[in-house]
C-alpha cells in the first residue's frame, strides 16, 4: 500500500519521459489553473439552454436513464440516430453557447479534449467531401441533457456523432463518471481542415505502440492474445460486459520505464475531461496500475488491420482497433473506447449492484420479435437443468395458448413459437419453474 | 424472380368480412424490415455469419454463409490454394465437423455429412459487393428421434475471431408454419464476461400437417393478392365476359346465364392449366428458370388486355386460358418448388397452395363481377372495358421491360401504388353501376 502511493507519487512527478513519441505534444497546464467547477458546467448548460427555442428545449433537454444514456453508437448516425440536439439545427450563438460547454468539461491538451474534438468534427466534414456524402459532416453531431443540469441530482452530459461518444455523469454536483467515451477516426491520415492539418487517434495509437513496443520479447508472447479482434469488444450495446478474469501481461511484472508508458497510454484517453477531473482519475489508475493487465493482438507496432490492444484494470478498460476503411477503402481506421468497471454511467446499470437475479433459476428472459407478426422465438437463460411451464394469457388472464411443460437445458435456450392464430393486441406470457421461480413478460401481436 | 411485393387493401378489410383467419402477407413485410432494421443496428462492418437451418423429418439441414477474409482467416488457408477440389472438400468437411456439434436432449450427437460449398457475391448496405461462402451440411441423428429439440455447439471462425457473430435463423419447418419466411431464432457469440462460446438450445413447437397446410393455403392467397401481375390478369379475362360479339367486336351485355357460363369455362381452364404445371413443375419434371417465365406471364397480360379491346379468340378462351394457366403454374411452381420437401408435405403444398390461389380468385371474382354485370347493361361500359384494359395492357408492357432488363420502371412502381387502391375502386364501380341501374329503371317508370 505504501509502496503503491509512493510509486503513483512518483509516476506523477515523472509525468512526461524523455521518450515520448514527438507527435504528442506537451500537455499545457495553462487550464489547471482556472479549472471547471461542475458550477461552472452548470452554468454553461443552463445559459445554452436559455438560448434554445421551447421546441429545441424539449429536444435537447431529455429524462435520465440507461436506455438514453446507452444510446451512442460508432455508425454514421444515417444508421443509428443520437438523441438530443442537432448541431446542424442550431443558430450560430446556440452553437458557440453549445461549445463552450463542452470545451469547459472537457480537457484542453493538444490534440486531446476539446481539441480532439474540433478534430473530428473535421475528420466527418473530409469524410463527407471525399465520397461519404451527407450522413457525414460537423452538423451531424449531437448534444443531449440526460436529467436537468444542477448541483443537486443525476444528470448527464451526453455529446457525440459518428465516431464520438462523450458522457460526463454528475451526481450533487461531483462527477462520477466520465465514461463510455468512444473515439475512433477515418480518414487515418493526415488530412487539411482550413489552415490546419490534423491527425486525430494518431497520439493514442502512437502511445499504445510504445507501450507494447517497450515490453521485451518474453512480455510480448505474455501479452499476445490467440484470437483475432476485428473491432473492439465492448462498442455500442456492449455494457456491463467486462472479462470475470483480465487477460495478458499484468503490469506489475513491467518495469518503471515501462509502467510510466501504460500510464501514458491511459492519458491519451483520461485526458480527454477536464484536466482537474482527468488528474483524480489518473491518480486511481495510477494506484491501480499493478493489478492492471496489457493485452494485444496482431502485431506491436498497430499499423495493420486486425492490430488490436487492450488494457484492462480494476477501473480502467481501454480498447483499440485498427480496421478497414469505410469510405476510404485504401486505408484502415482505428475505433477506440475507455471504459471504466465501475464507473461507466455513473454506475447505472451495473449488474454487480443489483444481486437479486442471482437467486433465479430463469433468467434474461425476451421475445423476438416484439411485436410479433406470425412468429416468434422466446430467449431465456437457466442456470441449471429445469422443467419450465410455459403458459400465455390475455389482459384478462385468459390463457392463448395451449400451456406447454418441458425440460430445458442449463444455458442459452431458444424456444421458436408460432402465434399466427391469435388476434391483434397484447399478451403476457409466464415461464416459470414451479416452487422456484416464475417470470412474465407482455408480447405484442400486430 | 420478380417478387411483387405489394399487398392490396381487399384482402385486409376481405379477412375480416369472411374471417379467413390469419391472412397477414402485410406482416412479412413488416418483418423482413424489422429484422433488416435490428441488425443493420447491430452490424458490423464486416458482415457476419448466416446459419440457415431446415428442420426435415429426419435431418436437420444447414447452410452457412460467411465473408470469405474472416473464413480464410480462421481456416488457416486460401481457397484458392486448393489445386484439388476433393481436398478441399475434405479438408472443410473437417473443419466445420470440428467446429459444429448437434446433440439431442439424451446428449446423442447428430452424425454429420458434408453438402458442398459454393463462392457468390453479395451485397451488403454499409461495406457494399463482397464475396461469401456458401457451405451445405446435413446432421442426421443415428436413431429416429424428436427433431424439434436439440442443442448447437458452434465456433467456426468464431474460435479465431473473437468479435464474430453467427446469426441463427430457421428457413424451414413446414409443420410450424415457417415455409418461405425466416425466422431469427438468436446470435452465437462470444460471452466476454466469461470468455466463453455458449451453445444454443433451440426447441421449437410442435407443428403438423394441418398447420403447414394452412399456412401453405394462405401463401397461395397471398401469391395472388400481391402479385399485382396475377391479380391484373384475373381482372382483365374478366371485363369481355358479360359482353357478345358481333362483326369482330365487343357488341352488348349476352345475359347473366351466359356471361356465367363463359366465367365457369375461362376460370376453369386457367385454374386446370395451373394446376397441370404447378404439379409437374414442383415434382421437378418440368422446370423452367423464373426470368423467361415471368416475361411469358407479362405477355399473356398483354394479350388478354388486348382481347378485351377487340375479340381476339372469341370462342377459343378455354384453350387459351388453359394455356396462360400452364404458363403462370411454372411460376407458382418455382416458389414450391423451392423448399424441397418430401412427398407428403409436398403434395400438401401442391394442393393447399393451388386452393389458396383458387380460393383468392373466387374473392376477386365475387367482388368485381356484380359490378361487371350490373354496369354491362350500358353503353357506358366500353369506357370501362377500354379503360381497365388500356391501363392493364400499359402495365404488361412495362412489366415485359421489367422482366427482360432486371431494372423496375416509372410505370411498374406506378402501377404498383395504384394496386393499393384496388378495394375503393371496386367500390367505386359498384356505386356507379347501380347508379346507372336505378337512373334507367327512373327512366322506364
Amino acid at each position: 500500500m505504501f509502496f503503491a502511493t509512493l510509486l503513483s507519487a512518483f509516476l506523477g512527478w515523472w509525468e512526461r519521459p524523455a521518450t515520448q513519441p514527438k507527435t504528442v505534444a506537451p500537455r499545457t497546464t495553462q487550464k489547471l489553473l482556472s479549472p471547471s467547477t461542475t458550477q461552472e458546467i452548470v452554468n454553461l448548460a443552463n445559459a445554452f439552454k436559455q438560448t434554445l427555442t421551447a421546441t429545441q428545449l424539449t429536444t435537447a433537454q431529455l429524462t435520465y436513464n440507461l436506455a438514453n444514456a446507452q444510446k451512442w453508437s460508432n455508425l454514421p448516425v444515417t444508421f443509428t440516430p443520437r438523441i438530443g440536439i442537432r448541431f446542424g439545427d442550431l443558430t450560430a450563438i446556440q452553437l458557440t453557447a453549445a461549445k463552450a460547454l463542452i470545451r469547459a468539461a472537457s480537457g484542453s491538451g493538444a490534440n486531446e479534449g476539446y481539441a480532439e474534438m474540433e478534430q473530428l468534427w473535421a475528420a466527418d466534414e473530409y469524410l463527407g467531401a471525399n465520397g461519404g456524402g451527407t450522413a457525414y459532416s460537423a452538423g451531424q453531431y449531437y448534444l443531449a441533457f440526460l436529467g436537468t443540469p444542477a448541483m443537486t441530482g443525476t444528470w448527464e452530459l451526453q455529446t457525440g456523432g459518428h465516431h464520438l461518444a462523450f458522457a460526463n455523469t454528475y451526481r450533487d454536483g461531483i462527477l462520477i463518471g466520465a465514461t463510455p467515451s468512444f473515439r475512433a477516426v477515418e480518414p487515418f491520415a493526415p488530412f487539411a481542415s482550413g489552415a490546419n492539418t490534423y491527425e486525430p487517434i494518431r497520439q493514442e495509437r502512437d502511445a499504445l505502440a510504445a507501450m507494447l513496443t517497450g515490453l521485451s520479447a518474453t512480455q510480448l508472447a505474455t501479452a499476445q492474445l490467440p484470437t483475432v479482434f476485428t473491432d473492439i469488444l465492448l462498442g455500442p450495446g456492449r455494457d456491463w460486459q467486462f472479462p470475470t478474469t483480465r487477460v495478458g501481461l499484468q503490469v506489475s511484472t513491467l518495469n518503471a520505464t515501462q509502467k510510466t508508458l501504460v500510464l501514458d497510454a491511459i492519458r491519451t484517453y483520461v485526458s480527454d475531461i477536464d484536466d482537474v477531473e482527468a488528474e483524480t482519475i489518473m491518480t486511481r489508475y495510477t494506484n491501480q496500475l499493478d493489478q492492471t493487465y496489457i493485452a494485444f493482438s496482431g502485431t506491436a507496432a498497430i499499423t495493420t488491420k486486425n492490430d488490436y490492444v487492450r488494457i484492462d484494470g480494476p477501473g480502467v478498460w481501454i480498447e483499440y482497433s485498427l480496421q478497414g476503411g469505410i469510405v476510404i477503402r485504401t486505408a484502415n481506421h482505428p475505433h477506440s473506447i475507455w471504459r471504466d468497471r465501475t464507473g461507466d454511467y455513473g454506475g447505472t446499470g451495473n449488474p454487480t449492484s443489483s444481486i437479486k437475479n442471482l437467486a433465479e433459476t430463469i433468467f434474461s428472459v425476451d421475445n423476438y420479435p416484439n411485436p410479433v407478426l406470425n412468429q416468434t422465438t422466446l430467449r431465456f437463460n437457466l442456470r441449471q437443468d429445469a422443467t419450465v411451464k410455459i403458459t400465455m394469457t390475455d389482459l384478462a388472464g385468459r390463457e392463448v395458448i395451449t400451456p406447454m411443460q418441458r425440460k430445458f437445458m442449463a444455458g442459452n435456450n431458444v424456444l421458436a413459437l408460432d402465434l399466427n392464430d391469435l388476434s391483434a393486441g397484447t399478451y403476457l406470457y409466464t415461464l416459470e419453474i414451479e416452487g422456484a421461480n416464475k417470470v412474465s413478460k407482455k408480447l405484442f401481436k400486430q | 424472380m420478380i417478387k411483387i411485393k405489394n399487398f392490396i387493401l381487399i384482402i385486409l378489410i376481405l379477412q375480416h368480412k369472411i374471417n379467413i383467419a390469419g391472412f397477414k402477407p402485410l406482416r412479412y413485410f413488416i418483418f423482413l424490415g424489422i429484422l433488416c432494421g435490428t441488425m443493420s443496428l447491430k452490424a458490423h462492418p464486416m458482415p457476419n455469419t448466416l446459419l440457415q437451418l431446415s428442420i426435415r423429418s429426419d435431418y436437420l439441414g444447414m447452410k452457412i454463409a460467411t465473408p470469405i477474409p474472416d473464413f480464410e482467416l480462421a481456416f488457416g488457408q486460401h481457397l484458392e490454394d486448393f489445386k484439388d477440389s476433393n481436398a478441399l472438400n475434405a479438408a472443410l468437411a473437417t473443419y466445420f465437423e470440428q467446429h459444429i456439434r448437434i446433440t439431442d436432449p439424451q446428449k446423442h450427437s447428430w452424425k454429420p455429412k458434408w453438402g458442398g460449398y459454393q463462392v457468390q457475391e453479395t451485397t451488403d448496405a454499409m461495406i457494399g459487393k463482397y464475396k461469401e461462402v456458401l457451405f451445405e451440411l446435413q446432421f442426421k441423428p443415428d436413431v429416429p428421434t424428436n427433431m424439434r429439440q436439440f442443442t448447437l455447439f458452434y465456433d467456426a471462425i468464431l474460435h479465431k475471431i473473437q468479435t464474430h457473430k453467427a446469426l441463427i435463423n430457421i428457413v424451414q419447418d413446414w409443420d410450424n408454419g415457417i415455409q418461405d419466411q425466416t425466422q431469427l431464432l438468436g446470435v452465437i457469440e462470444w460471452d466476454i464476461s466469461t470468455n466463453q462460446i455458449l451453445p444454443m438450445h433451440v426447441s421449437l413447437e410442435n407443428g403438423s400437417y394441418w398447420k403447414g397446410f394452412k399456412r401453405i393455403f394462405q401463401l397461395g392467397m397471398s401469391h395472388i393478392s400481391e402479385g399485382t401481375d396475377h391479380l391484373l390478369f384475373v381482372l382483365v379475362l374478366l371485363l369481355p365476359a358479360p359482353l357478345l360479339v358481333s362483326g369482330r367486336k365487343w357488341s352488348i351485355f349476352g345475359g347473366i346465364r351466359y356471361t356465367l357460363m363463359r366465367l365457369f369455362k375461362i376460370i376453369t381452364a386457367f385454374t386446370l392449366g395451373h394446376s397441370l404445371t404447378l404439379l409437374l413443375g414442383t415434382l421437378g419434371w418440368v422446370r423452367l428458370p423464373a426470368q423467361p417465365v415471368e416475361i411469358l406471364i407479362a405477355f399473356s397480360i398483354l394479350v388478354s388486355a388486348i382481347h378485351a379491346i377487340k375479340p381476339l379468340f372469341y370462342g377459343k378462351e378455354i384453350w387459351i386460358a388453359s394455356g396462360f394457366g400452364l404458363v403462370h403454374g411454372l411460376a407458382f411452381a418455382n416458389l414450391v418448388g423451392k423448399f424441397e420437401l418430401e412427398p407428403a408435405r409436398l403434395m400438401l403444398s401442391i394442393v393447399g397452395f393451388n386452393l389458396g390461389i383458387e380460393w383468392m380468385q373466387c374473392l376477386v371474382v365475387l367482388l368485381f363481377m356484380p359490378s361487371l354485370l350490373l354496369w354491362s347493361h350500358f353503353s357506358s361500359y366500353s369506357w370501362i372495358r377500354l379503360g381497365g384494359a388500356i391501363f392493364t395492357g400499359i402495365a404488361a408492357i412495362a412489366w415485359i421491360s421489367e422482366r427482360l432488363f432486371e431494372k423496375s420502371n416509372v410505370i411498374t412502381i406506378l402501377v404498383e401504388k395504384i394496386a393499393h387502391y384496388a378495394l375503393p375502386v371496386a367500390g367505386l364501380l359498384f356505386l356507379g353501376a347501380i347508379l346507372l341501374q336505378i337512373r334507367s329503371r327512373l327512366r322506364l317508370n
